[in-house]
């Protein structure tokens, strides 16, 4: 027994002897959180001041591919609400970045099939299944990434309810009204194309209270 | 012819005629035509490898020669020896004679005599002989060589039969050798399958990988008791560090309580007043700038807080 405490003892102390995170780095991961979180719930204003924030803490690095995130991230999530594809803000850092991943991604949020971020690759299938189209974004880790892949399916008319109910159920848990609204409205489109008055009702009744 | 000449071919005739006479004188003597023998007889059960002429030895010198050889009735040998007269001191009764046939080199008789004191022996008197064959002693130290040669060769042959253990254990061993150099290794030769060798070696695989990463731990946990201890109680430490600051605060905060029971006492006077203000304000900055440093130092001191990488979505 005393000798499983002390294993666990030193498995948490061990998690600990790491170095402290850089200040820009700390300040980056705020600021990215909160960015996040801002441009979801639809609070452009704050969203706005935390993506300055943002691309100071990352400039500090003078790194492109680590600068390259800032603008990456804002297109994704332009993407997760269904405006258009293309990343200005990101094309002046493609000729610096070095990273593949980055410049996967740069693929991705600009419309591109070819070359995708492996997280997202999956989702670009011939032949449609929703149940496995499904599965594979539950198995997603990060909440964005989740609706990002959301969005992804939708463009690609390989959905069903429960790919548009998932997502509402995940902005909706992280307090993203923007997101959540967005969403609903097209399981409203969804309803009233496949005619489930009862289901539309319940949906156009739950965004009237929530604007 | 005169006399004169007659008289030296006679003379001359005369001296070759006496030259001839003496060179055939000296060549009989050399062949002791002249020399008095002696005749010794022996008798041999064989008459095997003696020749006639063959020499008689004593003490390595030829001292006579084998004259004839008649077979007797009994169907012995007989020898007849010829011996010069001033030999025959060296024979008497006490005289031994053999008959020696050397391995390399021509047979001969030597005669051998113990006691030198002896009597002459009679005329009719027989000399047994014995044979001394090198051949057949050869022959016969060499039989039991060639008797325990041939008893290796029959073990040797027994060794290397087919049902011989040699060959059985070779057997084993072509059929260990083998289930080495298919299977991976002792352990999986003792399981008797493949999948128990590989499960082993697996876990002593993972064991040993455990093993190093409990180290691993071990020796981070210390570090980390080691930095935590400098970080948190050390000269320079959060704690000190914090501290100090709450001491300056505190400080601060003091002369701030003056400044302001100053400024309430000297309100009517506008000039000391600006000038308490400037202070007050003075010392509002740094004591900002202290919290800041508070807030960067216990921030970057805490060893909970670790380094995450900032990733796209």
């Amino acid at each position: 027994m005393i000798k499983k405490i002390l294993f666990a003892v030193a498995v948490v102390l061990s998690g600990c002897s790491s170095q402290p995170a850089p200040a820009w780095q700390q300040d980056g991961n705020t600021s990215m959180t909160n960015f996040i979180n801002a441009y979801m719930e639809g609070n452009d204003k704050f969203a706005k001041n935390y993506y300055t924030k943002l691309v100071e803490s990352l400039k500090l690095t003078a790194d492109p591919d680590v600068m390259v995130i800032a603008p990456l991230t804002k297109c994704a999530m332009n993407i997760a609400l269904f405006e258009d594809f293309g990343c200005s803000d990101a094309e002046p850092f493609l000729p610096a970045v070095k990273k593949k991943n980055n410049i996967r991604y740069l693929n991705f949020v600009s419309g591109r099939k070819s070359d995708l971020p492996s997280r997202y690759k999956d989702l670009n299938v011939s032949v449609c299944s929703t149940e496995v189209i499904n599965l594979k974004i539950k198995k997603l880790k990060e909440p964005l990434s989740k609706i990002i892949a959301s969005s992804m399916v939708v463009r690609n008319k390989c959905y069903d309810e429960n790919t548009l109910t998932n997502a509402v159920n995940t902005a909706s848990a992280e307090g993203w009204k923007r997101t959540v609204l967005v969403y609903l409205d097209l399981l409203l489109k969804f309803y009233d194309e496949k005619g489930l008055t009862e289901k539309a009702e319940a949906v156009a009744r739950r965004i009237e209270l929530a604007q | 012819m005169n006399s004169s000449t007659g008289f030296k071919v006679g003379i001359f005739l005369i001296l070759s005629l006496l030259l001839i006479i003496i060179s055939v004188f000296f060549l009989l003597v050399k062949k002791e035509f002249f020399t008095d023998h002696s005749y010794y007889t022996l008798s041999s059960p064989s008459g095997e490898g003696i020749t006639e002429g063959m020499p008689l030895l004593f003490s390595g010198f030829e001292i006579g020669k084998v004259e004839t050889l008649e077979l007797d009735d009994a169907g012995n040998v007989i020898i007849s020896v010829k011996v010069p007269s001033r030999h025959t001191l060296r024979i008497n009764k006490s005289s031994t004679f053999t008959l020696e046939k050397p391995f390399i080199g021509s047979p001969r008789f030597v005669v051998k005599t113990p006691d030198k004191k002896a009597l002459q022996p009679e005329r009719n008197f027989v000399f047994p002989t014995d044979t001394i064959d090198d051949i057949n002693e050869v022959i016969k130290k060499l039989q039991p060589m060639v008797e325990k040669v041939d008893q290796i060769a029959t073990n040797v042959n027994a060794m290397t039969s087919e049902k011989s253990d040699l060959n059985k254990i070779i057997s084993n061993l072509e059929a260990v050798t083998k289930d080495l150099s298919q299977k991976q290794g002792v352990v999986e030769m003792l399981a008797g399958d493949k999948k128990s060798g590989n499960d082993f070696r697996e876990s002593v695989t993972a064991l040993n990988g455990t093993l190093k990463v409990a180290e691993k731990l071990v020796s981070n946990a210390n570090d980390t008791l080691k930095k935590a201890d400098d970080q948190l109680l050390g000269n320079d430490g959060t704690i000190p560090k914090v501290n100090r600051i709450i001491d300056d605060v505190e400080r601060k905060m003091k002369e701030l309580d003056s400044l302001v029971s100053s400024l309430v006492k000297s309100g009517g006077s506008i000039e000391s007043g600006t000038k308490d203000l400037d202070m007050l304000r003075k010392d509002i900055d740094l004591t900002i700038n202290s919290v800041n440093l508070l807030i960067k130092d216990v921030r970057n001191n805490l060893p909970m807080e670790q380094k995450k990488e900032i990733k796209l979505p």
